[in-house]
């Protein structure tokens, strides 16, 4: 039984879009193990289908075609209430940051704690230890509209490891990164992976893997993932 | 409740702080509606309640002398032939009218120990000897303080020793008791002769049916009036000025459905909120919940505040403007003491008159953004 994420003749196909190639469908029947325990890279130009295959990895979207298995359970079939469940093992890195404006920077690293067990100084605590893991404790009380884009992608970075997912889902982590702060998200990356996560990261630009140690390479295109050798 | 549920609350209410300026209009706009819903039913229970509570202490019947030209004093002997009457139970000739004060026209009556301990059961009044006077707290002195003139069939000049408890208002706002000798000289009645008389029945719901046999009891014609007469009349009298709160209604519930309408857009419009929650691994049950406390959160609080304010303005030191609104005093309005033992029920109606509809919008809001995907939602509310 594989504790990774699986897809299975996955195609995705955005409604109203048959003017597109592929006849619409950005993603096709893409077979492909990510299992636990590796990082695996996923390359391919701008609008190649990236962001949105790790939407339908962590549970976001559902497929048009095919099926994901996560620990060979087939969680896209799921009805919501199951998905919703599962998605608290998911850590999602987005490609625009989401953060929450209003909350500090703290307060949005703890988001995807709060309605799990605990209480409000064990949240603390491990958003800080997060925080602090990836330099930017020094932030956690800011707001969060006071930051610049690096530093807002390493709070998003924090938020989507604060409680050590089983899945991870990092779309484009060091675009805005100096060199030292992307080796930071990189290391992180790798030590989830080394813990037995399954982490999938989505890049466009191959100096990524200075930055993260990858396992896999993959590249997206024609809707379809191949081997980079 | 366990650590995890309160910490739960805390942060519907830190979440409820980053848009303090519209969570505090909501709240506000709640409040007004429960204080404007609440001080119509309150008003409306209280004055009710309070009027047949008032008239339950007065009597069964009252039967009045009339001839060709209007009101006539009756022969105090006259009891007699209605006690006649099997059901009537008891019979007692009264002694009042109205006569002009320096202020304008009052009630006057004779004071005796029934009348006084009708008006002030706590017995701090006492029955005034003759030239003394009890008045309602809405009678004033335009020359010596404390001494009244009074202009009927004849003039007499009174000393005020007392005045009616302030509880009492509502029934005694404009009445001077006097001693019965005062009182008749200023009405012109002759020794023996009453205003009117007071019957008691024996069962209430008979009275109606003993005015016949009642009337053909005496040798002259009379007016029966009944409790029910009276309590149609007050309500009546309510009523056409009542109707004039009735207005405030409209726009209450024009209020409410704005409310509700801007509720639904809200929540509509954190889409891309909710979208990212579920993302992190909130489940719709757990959005559901903070949506609903963080309503209960603004509603709770907003709607107490709204049934304390109405309590206040129908029950508080404040409350003339009851009279000058639904009663029509222009001047000198009674200070209405009404019952608030009704208030509970009432006020359990409105929250959930407000109650319900507000979790709806909230509910169903949430319950249709819960069921998307997180990437559509986030997608559709960027």
């Amino acid at each position: 039984m594989s504790t990774g994420l699986e897809c299975r003749h996955l195609a995705y196909r955005y409604p109203n879009a048959d003017h597109t190639p592929l006849n619409g469908f950005l993603l096709q029947k893409i077979d492909r193990v990510f299992p636990a325990g590796q990082v695996v890279l996923i390359s391919g130009i701008s609008g190649a289908g990236k962001s949105t295959l790790l939407h339908l990895l962590a549970g976001l979207r559902r497929p048009t075609q095919g099926e994901i298995l996560a620990a060979s359970q087939p969680v896209s079939r799921w009805v919501a209430a199951h998905r919703d469940r599962w998605r608290r093992r998911v850590g999602i890195i987005f490609q625009q940051d989401h953060l929450v404006s209003g909350l500090s920077v703290l307060e949005n690293v703890i988001l995807p704690l709060i309605p799990r067990s605990g209480e409000p100084g064990e949240w603390r605590s491990k958003g800080m230890d997060i925080l602090t893991r990836l330099n930017a404790h020094q932030l956690a009380g800011q707001a969060v509209t006071a930051l610049s884009g690096g530093q807002r992608q390493r709070v998003a970075a924090a938020r989507a490891l604060v409680d050590a997912p089983d899945y991870i889902m990092a779309d484009e982590p060091t675009a805005h990164q100096d060199p030292g702060n992307a080796r930071l998200v990189g290391r992180l990356l790798r030590q989830a992976a080394d813990r037995g996560a399954v982490v999938v990261v989505a890049a466009h630009d191959r100096h990524v893997e200075e930055w993260i140690a990858v396992d896999q390479h993959l590249k997206l295109d024609n809707g379809t993932l191949q081997p980079v050798p | 409740m366990t650590a995890c549920r309160y910490a739960k609350i805390l942060w519907a209410a830190r979440e409820l702080l980053t848009r303090p300026g519209v969570n505090l209009l909501m709240a506000f706009s709640v409040g007004l509606l429960a204080t404007m819903i609440t001080t119509g039913l309150l008003l409306s229970q209280a004055l009710t309640t309070t009027t047949a509570h008032l008239l339950a202490e007065g009597p069964d019947l009252v039967v009045r002398r009339v001839t060709a030209g209007g009101w006539q004093s009756i022969d105090a002997q006259a009891t007699a032939q209605a006690l006649t009457i099997p059901g009537i139970t008891d019979a007692r000739p009264r002694i009042w009218g109205t006569v002009r004060a320096p202020q304008g026209p009052v009630t006057i009556a004779a004071a005796d120990q029934d009348a006084i301990t009708r008006w002030c059961p706590s017995g701090t009044l006492r029955v005034p000897d003759q030239g003394e006077a009890i008045i309602g707290r809405g009678i004033t002195f335009t020359g010596d303080p404390g001494v009244l003139t009074l202009q009927g069939e004849s003039s007499v000049r009174v000393r005020v020793v007392q005045r009616f408890p302030e509880e009492t208002d509502l029934m005694t706002h404009d009445l001077v008791l006097l001693h019965p000798r005062d009182t008749r000289r200023l009405l012109g009645l002759a020794p023996g002769d009453a205003s009117d008389l007071a019957l008691g029945v024996f069962h209430p719901d008979e009275a109606e049916a003993l005015l016949p046999e009642l009337a053909r009891a005496f040798p002259f014609p009379v007016h029966i009036a009944t409790r029910e007469d009276a309590r149609k009349h007050y309500a009546a009298a309510f009523g056409r000025r009542g109707g004039l709160g009735l207005l405030l209604y409209a726009p209450a519930i024009m209020a409410l459905v704005l409310l509700v309408a801007g509720i639904v857009r809200q929540q509509i419009g954190d889409r891309a909120r909710v979208g990212l929650l579920k993302a992190l691994g909130w489940t719709s049950r757990d959005i559901v919940a903070l949506q609903v406390t963080k309503a209960l959160l603004v509603g709770l609080p907003a709607i107490a505040i709204g049934l304390t304010a109405a309590y206040g303005l129908v029950y508080g030191p404040s409350r003339q403007w009851i009279g000058f609104l639904l009663l029509g005093w222009q001047e000198n309005a009674p200070l209405l003491h009404l019952e608030a033992g009704h208030a509970a029920p009432i006020f359990l109606e409105v929250t959930g008159i407000l109650l319900a509809p507000f979790l709806a919008a909230v509910l169903w809001s949430s319950l249709v953004q819960a069921a998307s995907d997180p990437q559509d939602l986030l997608s559709r509310g960027n």
